[in-house]
């Protein structure tokens, strides 16, 4: 992690987590399918892709998803795998050569019994800033 | 590998699926391997996910299995023992951490069908899956909203 949570001077309302950026390619999805993905061949079937509607096979949503998971816990570790939450929805598809912006913009500081937790609009958008899949989390600052 | 594709190769379809349905519970292991290899897949290199020293500066026990991977496509394939049918899509998806999860720490989930619905001529199921440690404890609630073509 970059700090640990007693020395990270608090994210302000409106501001962002640094963004993360990678480009997707189909030796990435096809590892991912091959290892934890299931038996779709959306996924690595051009073919089966073309026929389903799409340019090219699509990266699993999950795996468009988890930079923002790997973000949130860079910053705040115990605070996300401990009390934390994500929700997102799949919004466009993800194919091979897109460039994948992640974002996480604190909205709100709410109080959830002892708990104080930071919630965050994350989103990930393609290089034509079009965006491709949105949602909310949230990590906990406080102690349980 | 941490499950066999090769046990759900036949397919399930969207009207034998029931909401409240359950199915038997599924255990498995993320050992060291394969959280390596889960990091090799989504192009990622956190320390503390792969390096007992680095998780204990992060405030943890030792090295963790990243909680996003707790329940991924195919341990909800390999619980129902069957798959959707081709073309099928996860459109929405949600994750609730409740505890950290070690590396090597065993795994049970219970799979059930949350929802299923017909939305603009879609039909989508929502499967919700309860992972439980070897000590009792649930360390994660996933969600997944997957379509299933008519």
């Amino acid at each position: 992690m970059s700090t640990s949570p007693a020395t990270r001077k608090p994210l302000a309302i409106g501001k962002e987590l640094p963004p993360r950026v990678a480009t997707v390619t189909q030796e990435g999805i096809s590892a991912f399918h091959e290892a934890f993905g299931g038996s779709n061949p959306l996924h690595t079937d051009p073919s089966i892709a073309h026929q389903s509607g799409f340019g090219a096979p699509l990266q699993h949503g999950v795996r468009t998803l988890y930079p923002i998971f790997a973000m949130l816990f860079e910053h705040y570790g115990p605070g996300v795998v401990s009390g934390g939450a994500m929700e997102a929805k799949f919004i466009a598809p993800v194919v091979p050569g897109d460039v994948i912006t992640c974002r996480c913009r604190a909205i709100e500081r709410r109080q959830d019994g002892t708990r104080q937790l930071l919630v965050f609009e994350t989103w990930a958008e393609n290089q034509k800033r079009d965006k491709v899949l949105v949602g909310t989390a949230s990590v906990r600052e406080s102690a349980r | 590998m941490l499950y066999d594709k090769t046990k759900f190769q036949r397919e399930i379809f969207f009207d034998e699926l029931t909401v409240g349905q359950t199915f038997p519970p599924l255990q498995y292991r993320f050992g060291s391997e394969d959280v390596a290899t889960w990091l090799r897949s989504v192009d990622d290199n956190t320390p503390a996910f792969r390096d007992d020293g680095a998780a204990r500066t992060a405030g943890f026990e030792g090295a963790l299995v990243p909680s996003l991977a707790a329940m991924s496509y195919g341990f909800i394939y390999q619980s129902m023992g069957r798959r959707p049918p081709t073309g099928n899509l996860n459109t929405r998806t949600s994750f609730e951490f409740l505890a950290p999860i070690r590396h090597g720490t065993a795994l049970t989930m219970n799979l059930s069908v949350e929802d299923k619905f017909v939305k603009r001529e879609r039909n989508y199921v929502v499967f919700k899956g309860v992972v439980r440690d070897d000590g009792g404890q649930d360390v994660a609630i996933v969600r997944a909203e997957l379509t299933f073509p008519k």
